[in-house]
């Protein structure tokens, strides 16, 4: 091993043209010796070759690049019809969200305190929508999720209430702290970007802050109190059961990705996929056993893709198949939701 | 067509052809660094050159989907417009050079693309790495996938320079021991280039 170890670091200073004559010679007197000696040296050539070019690969910005060809295709060229596709491709596009908003349900009701009309939009599953407050305030309405939020705001403090998941782009204002109420906990803004999520059903509560600065507060009907506050590109993770919270570094295209219409999924385990594709398609989906145990993760990015197209594409990169039970007519004349049995291929 | 690749290039073809964005999409992340790389290799330009090439193939690849047809590889037909590309970059830099010595060969079978696709690359190679003891692990990711020098990484470590070597030299011994039964299998091709 001692002389190898020379030998190797020969061969690795040959690979980057850094050989010294004597060096030269050293190592040609080894590769001399004997035909094992020279395919040695191939061998590890080549693994320097791929490993370099795994990394040089790796180092590609491809969703910028192709932003670039889409840019370039989008230009239009003499005597050429891309243009006409694409902008079929953008009506698509555009089509859906329309109907998103024209989906989500108003309903006012009066409050009986403080004089409030109270609103509140829905969104039913595979669906997202987009609202304006009157404050100036976006927000962002993912599937199955419900904001409900005064028809103007008036008072020391703006109050909105959400179970589901939101992306807020709260109005600046120093004077009205802002707050999202999620039943036990309260996100305290002045003027920022950030996603909360709070499905009933799911065990914990996230908030991602993507620019300003937000409080987590805990309140019950005798008092609140701040758990925290978070950092930008931050994300905070409560357990609901557990009353534990965390603070991570996050990636924010992964949590914010829905409001461009992306579902992506980055290394995660099959229980968060079978929730979020579930959600986002309004179908049930089932890992089979072998499967959910196998700590198996995934990684896959969906835009435009029915159900269907988007299996597809993550059975091509993962080894999984899929069956689709679709649903059953109900005794009230609605359907079930669809079942996908997702199983090791 | 009869080739197993783990994508299944002839549905995303067709998806494609019926203009669906989202195909294009998926060739495109799948091969797309792999070509660049290719390009760089092949005639050595610098990268934002080679990136151009790769981008104006997948332009024509969209624009063309249409009359393409179905039956053969996406994946000869990327890496042989680039190829061809990159003759061509090359003529029009050095008109000295014959034409008969930069014409393609015709009979590079798509065994050495292979080397060139990313995940594929990556699956081959990720397991491997495991076994390295994880300090070893570090410094060789650094070297070979960051592409740093040794200097760069003893200091960023806060290490000799000579345990930043040894440790990349332990690297590749069991490196060589993992993958000795498949890297004589992976890309002849390269062999001869470096036997030249």
């Amino acid at each position: 091993m001692g002389n190898e170890k020379i030998i190797y670091h020969l061969i690795m200073l040959d690979y980057s043209g850094e050989l010294d004559k004597q060096q030269h010679d050293e190592l040609q007197t080894w590769l001399d010796l004997s035909l094992e000696n020279k395919s040695e040296y191939n061998r590890v050539v080549k693994l320097l070759t791929y490993y370099d070019r795994l990394g040089a690969m790796k180092r590609i910005n491809v969703d910028r690049d192709l932003l670039m060809v889409k840019k370039k295709l989008k230009r239009p060229t003499k005597g050429n019809t891309i243009m006409l596709n694409f902008q079929r491709v953008a009506a698509i596009l555009i089509i859906p969200l329309l109907i998103y908003t024209a989906w989500t349900i108003s309903d006012a009701s009066k409050s009986t305190k403080e004089n409030l009309v109270m609103k509140s939009s829905e969104t039913a599953f595979g669906v997202r929508s987009q609202i304006l407050l009157g404050d100036g305030t976006k927000v962002w309405l993912n599937s199955g999720s419900k904001l409900t939020y005064p028809d103007e705001f008036n008072g020391d403090s703006r109050e909105v209430k959400l179970t589901g998941e939101a992306y807020f782009q709260v109005e600046s204002d120093k004077d009205h702290p802002f707050y999202v109420d999620l039943n036990g906990y309260k996100v305290k803004v002045t003027g920022t970007r950030f996603n909360i999520s709070n499905y009933l059903e799911d065990k914990e509560i996230t908030t991602y802050l993507e620019q300003g600065k937000v409080s987590l507060l805990a309140y019950s009907k005798a008092k609140q109190n701040e758990l925290t506050q978070l950092k930008e590109k931050e994300i905070f993770i409560l357990d609901k059961a557990e009353k534990q919270y965390r603070i991570l570094n996050a990636d924010g295209k992964k949590y914010l990705a829905w409001i461009d219409g992306l579902l992506i999924f980055k290394h995660d385990n099959t229980h968060d996929v079978a929730t979020r594709l579930g959600r986002w398609f309004n179908a049930e989906i089932i890992f089979d056993d072998e499967l959910s145990k196998s700590g198996y993760v995934f990684t896959a990015t969906f835009k435009q893709e029915s159900l269907e197209e988007a299996l597809t594409l993550l059975s091509y990169s993962s080894p999984i198949t899929y069956k689709i039970i679709s649903g059953s007519k109900l005794d009230d004349s609605s359907f079930s939701k669809r079942k996908v049995i997702i199983s090791k291929k | 067509m009869d080739k197993n690749y783990p994508i299944n290039e002839l549905f995303l073809f067709e998806e494609m052809k019926r203009g669906k964005e989202y195909a294009f999409d998926f060739i495109f992340n799948y091969y797309y660094s792999g070509l660049c790389v290719y390009a760089q290799k092949m005639i050595s330009l610098p990268e934002e050159e080679a990136r151009d090439i790769v981008q104006d193939v997948f332009v024509k690849l969209w624009n063309d989907r249409e009359k393409l047809d179905v039956k053969f590889s996406i994946r000869s037909y990327l890496f042989v417009s680039v190829k061809n590309k990159c003759f061509d970059v090359l003529r029009k830099k050095n008109r000295s050079i014959k034409v008969q010595e930069i014409t393609p060969q015709q009979d590079i079978s798509d065994e050495s693309f292979e080397t060139y696709v990313l995940s594929e690359l990556e699956a081959l190679f990720n397991n491997s790495l495991n076994k390295l003891p994880e300090r070893c692990r570090e410094i060789f990711e650094l070297s070979r996938l960051q592409g740093l020098k040794n200097r760069e990484i003893a200091l960023k470590l806060n290490l000799s320079e000579k345990t930043v070597e040894n440790q990349i030299t332990k690297a590749l011994h069991i490196l060589r021991e993992e993958l000795k039964d498949y890297l004589p299998l992976l890309a002849i091709f390269e062999l001869f280039h470096f036997l030249r």
